[in-house]
């Protein structure tokens, strides 16, 4: 009797083992049970609803405002809910540069970051001039001038320049080939006609939202 | 004589399954109904909506109604002081995600701006599945903060370094760095992490397998069964949401670390 109860049980064990493990392995992979959200959400009054959504989100800007999506190289002017203009920019390359140590002092470092977050246009410049960091020499293999006035180069930077604090910008390139990959120090770059754009349009104060 | 003994032995064997599953059912339900005061006792102290948690790699913990938030919304609409302060503090200025199941919608908001918006053509919730069923959905699943996001799988992480060369020795050349597309390969599944136990699962991307399963993807699904039953589902709460290829990828990309969540109840 005892031999036979075992030998049942065992037999309905394996099968409904296999069973499991087929349908474990077959059906339901991800091991979690979904359901349709409509179901599962708690209805609010209607009010209440829309006070919650407004109180999440702002309602677009009146005025013009700039989102830069860092990762892709892409810019958008917009104005309330509309974009008037989408640009191919270029961002930072997220490299680290690293200043070869001497006897004296130990390297210093950089990362090329274009900063997320929001920021504002702090002043506008027409013909700018570059007033080139320590940065750029040690990139490029010079020595670092003594002489600040040295350091000051034209061009560069086209034929308008944004500041957006921390000497980050948006400026003019001469590699506009290179535009759409992330190849700056962390400046923004756009094209000229772009460039020109967006210098007309938005005036000193105009949000910029970088992601 | 044979036959009438195989048959007394499967009906002996099946008895005692059903007694045994029956005593077992008997016992969780005992149980369920012991813990369930324990549970609702639970609180959390409100953190400060700065003092974001850490990401954790692993959650072990399997049992929803037991995950309570460090930032609730208080549960009536809608006071929601915790969103209030959430708002004034950390929302003021930072990354959070908005989505709507009903009106299957995601908006990528930065300081109460929508900066971007992705039309989602599916969206499911979902909850470990147990024996004899799944668990509950907690009922504070939406209009809740949900913190920290992490990719899984996360980006390829080294960063290029370079070393300046020795002075006079700089060969002027323009180091052409790749494409995000080159830069960032994108997995045909990936999930968005939240520190406090939910994971959004995120598919539409070209590479997703439809129909017959490939013979490829066979070992991954069996080696996350057996994670699962050996350390319990990775995720408390599941939300499973199908964007258009672009912007399954775009949100791979782009979408900003330690990002905060919110799911309204919208349409």
């Amino acid at each position: 009797m005892i031999k036979r109860i075992l030998v049942g049980t065992g037999i309905f064990l394996v099968v409904a083992g296999a069973v499991a493990l087929g349908g474990m392995l077959m059906v339901d992979r991800s091991g979690y049970h979904f359901v349709d959200p409509d179901l599962a959400l708690n209805s609010p009054r209607a009010a209440d609803r829309l006070k919650l959504e407004a109180s999440l989100t702002k309602p677009p800007e009146a005025k013009v405002y700039i989102v830069i999506d860092r990762t892709h190289n892409r810019l958008e002017l917009r104005k309330g809910s509309t974009t008037t203009l989408s640009a191919v920019c270029s961002a930072g390359s997220g490299y680290v540069l690293k200043e070869r140590s001497t006897d004296k002092r130990q390297g210093r470092q950089w990362i090329f970051d274009t900063p997320r977050g929001i920021h504002h246009i702090k002043n506008k410049r027409t013909d700018p001039a570059w007033k080139r960091p320590d940065w750029d020499y040690i990139e490029k293999g010079e020595a670092i001038p003594r002489n600040a006035n040295d350091r000051i180069e034209t061009g560069m930077l086209g034929a308008y320049a944004m500041d957006l604090g921390d000497g980050y910008m948006i400026h003019g390139t001469l590699y506009e080939r290179l535009l759409g990959r992330g190849v700056t120090h962390g400046c923004v770059r756009l094209g000229k006609n772009d460039l020109a754009t967006v210098f007309k349009e938005c005036p000193v104060g105009t949000p910029i939202y970088i992601y | 004589m044979h036959t009438l003994n195989i048959r007394r032995t499967l009906t002996l064997g099946l008895a005692v399954l059903v007694a045994v599953a029956l005593v077992g059912v008997a016992a969780a339900a005992e149980k369920s109904a012991g813990d369930k005061p324990a549970a609702a006792a639970k609180s959390a102290p409100a953190k400060s909506a700065k003092a974001k948690a850490k990401p954790k790699g692993k959650a072990k913990e399997v049992d929803p109604s037991s995950v309570v938030p460090p930032r609730m919304f208080g549960g009536a609409y809608p006071a929601n002081p915790a969103l209030k302060d959430w708002l004034a503090e950390a929302g003021a200025d930072s990354f959070y995600l908005l989505l709507d199941p009903k009106a299957r919608s995601l908006q990528l908001v930065l300081g109460g701006v929508v900066i971007r918006s992705f039309e989602c053509t599916e969206v499911q919730v979902a909850t470990p599945r147990r024996l004899g069923g799944a668990a509950r959905l907690p009922k504070d699943w939406h209009e809740r903060v949900w913190t920290g996001a992490t990719l899984d799988p996360p980006h390829p992480g080294a960063r290029t370094q370079i070393t300046g060369p020795e002075i006079g020795t700089g060969t002027g050349e323009v180091l052409v760095p790749p494409t995000p597309e080159e830069a960032i390969p994108v997995p045909s599944m990936y999930r968005i992490r939240f520190a406090e136990g939910l994971a959004i699962e995120v598919t539409g991307g070209v590479a997703e397998h439809k129909g017959v399963l490939p013979p490829t993807e066979l070992p991954k699904g069996f080696k996350e069964k057996i994670r699962m039953l050996r350390e319990g589902a990775p995720d408390p709460l599941r939300v499973r949401i199908k964007l258009q290829p672009d912007a399954y990828s775009e949100i791979y990309r782009a979408l900003p670390p330690g990002t905060d969540l919110v799911i309204v109840h919208g349409g």
